[in-house]
């Protein structure tokens, strides 16, 4: 299912790079942490999605 | 005047004689005993009907009740309708596949670059010119639907090679978006003009002259609902059927004989909605060692393929999916024929979940797979 979304989103032009899947456990909270980090400086890099309403 | 009593004028509803022919006819209210064309009439008569009535999200807009309604009440329409109220007052059907269809469509309603065409490899294309092909969602169809083997693609590219070899080279664009044929059908016709509204823009802006169509519901959509809301379109829309006939009977087209049975079903959208029957028929017949054989449901009776428009796919629409192949079997073909991408998928997700043997296949890979090398122009 998460691939056939990447792909979708692709086709949809929108950077599939948007959308990651990590599977992390209720022990890894460091873990947690540091993927939700990452993930939210990669999605700012890439700038605002083009599927936001125009203001 | 409430909406329904409104919608009731505008589709002259009140000439109902209740003589049931509808529902007698109707494919769902012969397995959902719920669903009846009828009583729904009828209680828009007599003001007892409300637009949260769940059941208008069952009916698949088929038209084989209208055809034969002896009042000649359009009830697709009239559920059309219904549903544009519904709709409004926050009513929905249930979408199938968890809205994943509706959502592309939606997002498809923004400024998004898309990457649609890739598939185009080795084929024909221009970017500006006199013919625009539409292919419809069939990009997206067979990314999602490739664990049943939608072969959206596939007809695609047997598509524009069909046009190609009739010496065509058509524009085919990454900014096509989806016709809006579900949302209209679903009551969303917000949805359905932007969608419209940005193909309007695209194709006026292309210098097409006509605009070609395989899928049925693109056609029907363009030749009678855009011309409704927007008026005159400035291009023409002509589906592959007709240009295709031609070129066969002028003789320069020429397809390689190749044995099989084979029976056709209608799409609605093809058959009773746009009056479309003959020319598929003449094309399987065109085809040297192809046996057409007819099931008896066929043309104006020709059954749905049990969905319509991403919406209350249940198991209603399995049972009426499983009726229509064993129907197609006991013809003695050995392959359903269909001419829609979404027939094709309807019948091949039946296919994979009862285990059937029956093939299904587009007419359009049909043609493709039997075009002669060598045909149309240098
Ligand atoms: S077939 Fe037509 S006239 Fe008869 S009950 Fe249905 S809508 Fe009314
Ligand atoms: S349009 Fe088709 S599904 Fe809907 S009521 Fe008529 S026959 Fe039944």
């Amino acid at each position: 299912m998460f691939a056939m979304t990447r792909e979708l989103a692709a086709i949809l032009g929108i950077d599939p790079s948007r959308l990651r899947l990590e599977w992390i456990s209720s022990a890894e909270g460091t873990r947690f942490a540091q993927v939700a980090t990452e993930f939210t400086e990669r999605v700012k890099a890439i700038g605002p999605s083009p599927i936001r309403k125009a203001a | 005047m409430t909406a329904i009593a409104q919608l009731i004028d505008a589709t002259k509803t009140y000439y109902c004689l209740d003589c049931g022919v509808c529902t007698g006819s109707c494919p769902v209210a012969r397995v959902f005993s719920d669903f009846s064309p009828r009583q729904i009439i009828e209680r828009s008569l007599y003001g007892l009907e409300e637009p949260s009535d769940g059941t208008i999200w069952s009916c698949l807009t088929c038209a084989q009740c209208s055809v034969r309604c002896p009042a000649n009440i359009d009830f697709p329409e009239f559920v059309r309708l219904m549903r544009d109220e519904a709709h409004q007052m926050g009513f929905e059907g249930v979408p199938a596949h968890n809205g994943m269809l509706q959502t592309i469509t939606s997002i498809q309603t923004g400024n998004v670059r898309q990457n649609r065409t890739s598939w185009l490899e080795g084929l024909k294309t221009a970017e500006k010119g006199e013919t625009f092909y539409f292919v419809g969602c069939r990009p997206y169809f067979d990314v999602v639907f490739r664990d049943i083997n939608a072969g959206s693609i596939k007809g695609a590219r047997s598509v524009v090679g069909i046009l190609n070899a009739m010496g065509e080279i058509p524009v085919v664009s990454n900014n096509e978006r989806c016709c809006g044929h579900d949302a209209l059908w679903n009551g969303d016709e917000e949805k359905f003009k932007m969608l419209a509204g940005k193909n309007l823009d695209l194709i006026r802006s292309s210098g097409a002259k006509r605009v070609v169509f395989s899928c049925p519901e693109g056609y029907l959509t363009f030749k009678k609902y855009y011309p409704k809301y927007f008026g005159d379109l400035g291009f023409e829309p002509v589906h592959i059927l007709e240009l295709l006939n031609e070129k066969i009977a002028q003789g320069s087209i020429h397809l390689a004989e190749s044995r099989a049975i084979v029976t056709y079903h209608d799409p609605c959208r093809l058959g009773r909605l746009a009056g479309i029957y003959d020319e598929p028929r003449s094309l399987i017949k065109a085809m040297p060692g192809v046996e057409l054989t007819e099931m008896p449901r066929s043309r104006e009776n020709g059954i749905c393929c049990g969905t319509t428009g991403w919406m209350n796919c249940s198991s209603c629409s399995k049972a009426i999916q499983l009726e229509r192949l064993k129907e197609a079997a006991d013809t003695g073909a050995d392959t359903l024929v269909t001419a829609c991408p979404k027939c094709q998928i309807h019948f091949r997700c039946a296919k994979s979940a009862f285990g059937l043997e029956i093939e299904i296949v587009d007419l359009y890979d049909m043609i493709a797979d039997r075009i002669k090398s060598g045909t149309g122009p240098a």
